[in-house]
């Protein structure tokens, strides 16, 4: 008795073990074709590989599990950053956003990656025509106009309707990517501000440009860093 | 018995939803919208057939006190390969039903079928009875995903086709018990008064 039951899940996970051996290749390429597919969505038209063209995040106080941002370029200029986020808020468990900043913070659009939202109420936050997810495009999150929560916690973000915690996980993963974001473009506009000390106001519009030499950051512009950062939060 | 009688049997005397009443808890989950439904549905025919067809073949050299073990083992396992398959080969539909195929284990249906029909029987009649009660399956999560999606979202088949909000209530467990309700009263109308005709 009981060995007619050990061959049988000696078999049955034998033949588990095979099929996954057999699809762990494509299982991961088809994350990766997910990922890939996030990113051309919320970037600019760009012509380098994006997958391949990461920052990674070195400033501890912004937490993220996915600790890099994706760089777009077009003929080397910088055209914006796709910053992966993952919140637990979700109503169904956590749920990763790709979202993708111009490089003067407004939001140029929003992928979801994963999420187990209820289909149908939270799973529009996947739906492209829905008046939730269009209300970001173009939403400056780090100049500080927009206050990143949902109408009912007094924020500026309209909710779905009946999907409150979704929409309110959605803006927690938008503030997680805005944070990300300000820590990449303090780095870069720390650079700019060595470049020019006395032009503070227009470091954060002609920050773009010098991004590509602030990857190598310095220890001097790390410091100085700090600095500009604070100043990016008040606002 | 011949086999295509048996498959209809599965999808009309035997519906496993609007006669058995079993595995509710995916009917009800995932018929918010007509497609997801019919993955749901489709995932578990997979199932069905499959783990039908290891049971009667199996069922001979299984010792009555440890069937049950038996059957969930291998039912785990052929929903275990269908979510690495899925998740490989289609990972659009993985995307929206994910999470509900692991769900499938525990499905009565599947267990149901494995003990009132593939340990009796011969594989392919087993086989045929997995197919049937599948696709039955698959037809009355379909019918109900069309209902709640047109009722709830004014959209078929993930078109919309009115430019306006539906009955939210639709969408929510609350109307899945609803539809579910009027459609057994209806399809058992049906199917009760062919056999007073006949």
């Amino acid at each position: 008795m009981a060995l007619v039951l050990l061959f049988i899940c000696l078999g049955a996970s034998a033949a588990v073990a095979v099929v996954y051996a057999v699809t762990k290749e494509p299982i991961e390429l088809a994350e990766a074709a997910k990922v890939n597919d996030a990113i051309k969505q919320v970037v600019p038209a760009c012509n380098n590989d994006v997958a391949k063209d990461t920052l990674s995040i070195t400033d501890p106080t912004v937490s993220s599990k996915m600790d890099k941002v994706y760089v777009a370029k077009k003929d080397g200029q910088i055209v914006g950053y796709a910053i992966p986020v993952t919140t637990t808020k979700g109503f169904g468990g956590a749920f990763s956003l790709m979202v993708g900043f111009t490089p003067d913070g407004a939001v140029y659009n929003t992928a979801v990656i994963n999420h187990q939202e209820t289909p149908g109420l939270g799973a529009k936050i996947t739906d492209p025509n829905q008046p939730f997810v269009k209300q970001w495009k173009g939403m400056n999150l780090v100049n500080g106009s927009v206050k990143i929560a949902v109408k009912k916690d007094g924020g500026d973000i309209d909710a779905i309707t009946a999907s409150t915690i979704s929409s309110r996980a959605f803006c927690d993963a938008m503030q997680q990517a805005a944070d990300i974001f300000n820590s990449i473009n303090s780095e870069s506009s720390a650079s700019a501000a060595e470049a020019a000390p006395a032009d503070s106001s227009a470091v954060a519009a002609d920050s773009t440009a010098v991004v590509t030499t602030a990857v190598a950051t310095t220890a001097a512009a790390t410091t100085a860093a700090k600095g500009v950062k604070t100043v990016g939060n008040k606002k | 018995m011949n086999k295509f009688k048996l498959i209809l049997q599965g999808i009309i005397k035997n519906n496993p939803t609007f006669v058995h009443v079993l595995g509710m808890c995916p009917t009800l989950a995932t018929s918010t919208s007509a497609l997801n439904g019919m993955g749901m549905g489709l995932a578990t025919m997979i199932v069905l057939a499959c783990s039908n067809m290891g049971i009667s073949a199996l069922a001979p050299h299984i010792p009555d006190k440890v069937r049950i073990p038996c059957y969930i083992v291998v039912i785990a396992a052929f929903v275990t390969v269908v979510q690495f398959l899925m998740q490989a080969y289609t990972p659009a539909l993985y995307k929206t039903l994910g999470i509900y195929v692991p769900l499938i284990v525990v499905n009565c249906i599947v267990l149901g079928r494995a003990e009132a029909y593939a340990n009796k029987n011969t594989v392919i009649d087993s086989l045929c009875d997995g197919v049937g009660v599948g696709l039955g399956f698959t037809l009355s999560l379909t019918c109900i995903g069309i209902v709640r999606e047109f009722l709830g979202s004014l959209s078929f088949m993930n078109m919309k086709l009115f430019d306006a909000d539906g009955m939210l209530i639709f969408i929510l467990p609350a109307g899945a018990f609803i539809v579910l309700g009027y459609l057994m009263v209806l399809f058992n109308s049906v199917k009760n008064g062919k056999k007073a005709n006949a």
